[in-house]
């Protein structure tokens, strides 16, 4: 055989080995109840208290004391760096499988709207990349990701670790059914830090960018559309004296959003937890959590 | 244009395909043209400041080669060099100070792309031209030397004598298999190996401080890896690039990290550099210092170690890091050879496992981002916090990056992939050097690119920054 034709032979079996691993990897992720996304198609939550946001408040805001108190089912769909693109998403493939909340409480801080500290994660939504909407937000958001995700396989492989463990850890729950590791309620429990660290460089300016702003405007839309009372929200907070120069304005700039979508803006940053509270700016102690979540209760139902 | 990207796959082919159907002597300019579209896609200011260089030299040549005054020739040769000094420290002084960075930083703005490499390949031009070992070049051919574009970020640091090209007959697509085979092997190299330890050494050196001795040692380790197969996977893709054209380029890597000495690990490492060192700063340093023997001989050997240390930068973590290997390559001059009864299997791994710690901690002041870091590092290495009870808590909270699950597992899957291409690496090796291309071989190194690859986290090649 010509090397030419046995080039061209084997850039089939490539394509064809990429088109079988994009099948196997997407059945095998679609099994996986220990990613957010899929355990809220699998199983019916149908939450009446929906939470959104980043890794802090899905530390922070533990859905088993709300519950307690607030007797209302309470799910915690935060995710690690997700910004408010992603929350968008997220809670548009939760009202695919699920009835809409009663109240969806968004975590809306300066660091919400900067780049720097949360990020659009495609990887999380590329089994789901048949949606058209799926699709037009990753194609807004990361633009790279979309132009490869045409390619078979591409959209499983482009971002490195996290969906070869995701689809490994599928398989393993498909074959074993195994069900030691979910968490339920969508809440993370976290190792405790032992020495306040501060997140930001002393005098940092937060970034403004307009692509989550929109986002989060759309994203209170959609909840509205789906009768959803919205409530925006921060966390305690711990900042030295001229620290973050520009928090207050941006935190301005965030209840400006609030006052006209003519949704409530909660800033528990007044209540001043004190420094020995803190395992960083925006992050309280263990013991301290469940201190918070008792006074997020009792507000959320005023 | 970062050479694992998609954006390089089309520029290549684009250019080959051009190169295969235009005449013979056209053929150069093609090769000009798109080298300075390739080092104009990093930076105008690099082809700027490479022009500037590449035009004064060539002039200085030009006047070297034509009078016939000794003295001026002699003012010229070294008006040439002192110019050719300046240039590269300033400029590189000139970049800290605008960078305003540690003295490693792979994602610094770059100005002056490959500066270091064209700088000593012009020195040795000019040099080779003055004492009459080579024959001035024509503009063209110098320009192409030069600028080539696969060797242009990184090397291999070519002379003139090694610079050779065959014009590839149609039917004749030996080269051609060899360059696609070279440039598979760096791919992968570079995307299955380095890439996947990069963030666990960047977490390291510029997140976090282990403590503990143990796994500070393992990150020197994986960082000599990272470091091995980050450059030997450059050096394969500009030579198999350069096939693809028909250009011969030297070798860089071999074998490095199966080096049973020091010496020898210079014999495998950097090679480029290392033969450009011994003979335009070590022979003749030797020379001048015949008669003192063992002394002129060490002499040679720390200033040799030294113009590499500033040739990497000027700042101290790299001079260390060259001073070091001096120290144990004249501690290795006074070490008798083992004599046959030692030449056994054990002795050879005990020899190559002693030299790659040496060379991993040496690497230690290379990688670290202050003279602090480095010190205390090794500190740590040589202190009684080597071990600790919380061994497994450290390396989970370290090498695998706060032990999340995902990173746990992708560590495990790097360490897999590392000990598999070491331990078969010569062989790896035979097949991607072939003249003769194997379309399995190549199929499953394709595969293995697309399954453990790192796509996402491409970031230039570490040696980009010098």
């Amino acid at each position: 055989m010509k090397l030419y034709t046995k080039i061209f032979f084997a850039l089939i079996f490539v394509y064809i080995v990429l088109l079988a691993s994009d099948k196997i990897y997407g059945f095998f992720l679609n099994e996986n109840v220990y990613l957010k996304q899929v355990y809220i198609q699998k199983k019916k939550i149908n939450a009446d208290f929906l939470i959104l946001g980043n890794c802090v408040p899905n530390k922070l805001i533990n859905p088993s004391i709300l519950e307690k108190i607030t007797k209302h089912k309470t799910y915690n769909l935060a995710e690690t760096h997700a910004n408010l693109t992603e929350n968008y998403l997220s809670f548009y493939v939760y009202l695919k499988s699920n009835k809409a909340p009663k109240r969806l409480f968004i975590y809306t801080t300066p660091e919400s709207f900067d780049p720097s500290f949360n990020k659009f994660s495609s990887y999380r939504f590329a089994y789901l990349m048949h949606d058209n909407e799926v699709r037009k937000t990753i194609k807004i958001s990361d633009l790279n990701y979309y132009r490869w995700s045409f390619i078979p396989f591409a959209k499983y492989r482009y971002y490195n670790s996290p969906l070869h463990y995701s689809a490994l850890q599928g398989a393993m729950h498909y074959f074993a059914n195994s069900k030691k590791r979910i968490v339920h309620n969508g809440y993370l429990n976290f190792e405790e830090l032992h020495k306040y660290r501060s997140l930001y460089p002393n005098g940092y300016r937060f970034k403004w960018d307009n692509l989550q702003e929109k986002y989060l405007i759309k994203l209170i839309f959609l909840a509205k559309k789906h009768g959803t009372k919205v409530i925006l929200f921060e966390s305690p907070f711990y900042s030295r004296k001229n620290e973050l120069p520009n928090r207050n304005e941006i935190l301005q700039k965030i209840k400006q959003i609030a006052d006209k979508t003519n949704v409530l803006f909660i800033k528990f940053d007044t209540l001043k937890f004190p420094k020995s509270n803190f395992a960083n700016n925006d992050m309280l102690y263990t013991k301290n959590i469940e201190k918070f979540n008792i006074l997020f209760a009792r507000r959320v139902l005023l | 244009m970062d050479l694992t990207s998609i954006n390089y796959l089309g520029f290549i082919t684009l250019t080959f395909l051009f190169y295969r159907f235009l005449p013979l002597n056209a053929k150069p300019y093609l090769l000009i043209f798109s080298s300075f579209i390739f080092i104009g896609t990093y930076s105008i200011e690099s082809l700027v400041f490479f022009l500037f260089q590449h035009v004064l030299i060539h002039f200085t040549v030009k006047k070297i080669s034509t009078t016939e005054s000794a003295s001026i020739r002699k003012r010229m040769f070294k008006l040439g060099i002192v110019f050719i000094i300046a240039f590269i420290f300033s400029l590189k002084y000139i970049e800290i100070k605008f960078n305003n960075t540690s003295s490693f930083n792979t994602n610094k703005l770059i100005f002056f792309l490959g500066i270091s490499f064209y700088s000593l390949q012009n020195i040795s031009y000019l040099i080779d031209v003055y004492y009459g070992r080579v024959k001035r070049l024509s503009f063209l051919d110098f320009t192409l030397f030069s600028s080539f574009f696969s060797k242009f970020i990184a090397g291999p640091i070519t002379i003139i004598q090694t610079f050779k090209i065959t014009y590839i007959e149609k039917n004749n697509t030996y080269l051609i298999q060899q360059g696609i085979n070279r440039i598979a092997w760096g791919l992968f190299k570079k995307i299955v190996i380095a890439e996947r330890i990069a963030p666990v050494i960047a977490f390291n050196f510029e997140l976090k401080n282990p403590t503990l001795g143990l796994t500070n040692l393992v990150l020197a380790y994986l960082f000599t890896i990272q470091l091995y197969f980050d450059f030997s996977g450059y050096s394969d893709i500009a030579i198999g690039t350069a096939k693809l054209f028909g250009i011969d380029l030297s070798e860089n890597f071999k074998l490095s990290l199966r080096a049973k000495s020091i010496s020898e690990f210079w014999r495998r490492w950097h090679i480029s550099l290392s033969n450009w060192l011994t003979n335009y700063i070590f022979y003749p340093i030797s020379y001048k210092y015949r008669k003192k023997k063992y002394w002129g001989t060490i002499i040679a050997i720390v200033i040799t170690f030294l113009v590499s240390g500033l040739w990497h930068g000027v700042y101290l973590t790299f001079i260390i890091y060259a001073l070091l290997h001096s120290v144990y390559l004249i501690v290795g001059l006074f070490i008798q050879k083992p004599t046959n009864r030692f030449k056994n299997r054990i002795f050879s791994i005990f020899s190559i496992f002693f030299t790659f710690n040496l060379v991993s901690i040496s690497f230690i002041f290379f990688r670290s981002i202050s003279i602090e870091q480095a010190f205390s590092k090794v500190k740590c290495i040589f202190s009684q916090h080597f071990f600790s009870n919380n061994l497994l808590f450290d390396f989970t909270q370290y090498i695998a990056m706060g032990g999340e699950q995902e990173n746990v597992f992708n560590l495990y899957v790097s360490l897999f992939l590392i000990s598999l291409v070491l331990l078969f690496e010569d062989r790896l090796q035979r097949i991607f050097n072939a003249k003769k291309m194997n379309v399995i071989h190549l199929t499953l190194i394709l595969l293995t690119i697309i399954f453990f690859g790192v796509f996402d986290k491409s970031k230039n090649f570490i040696y980009t920054q010098f």
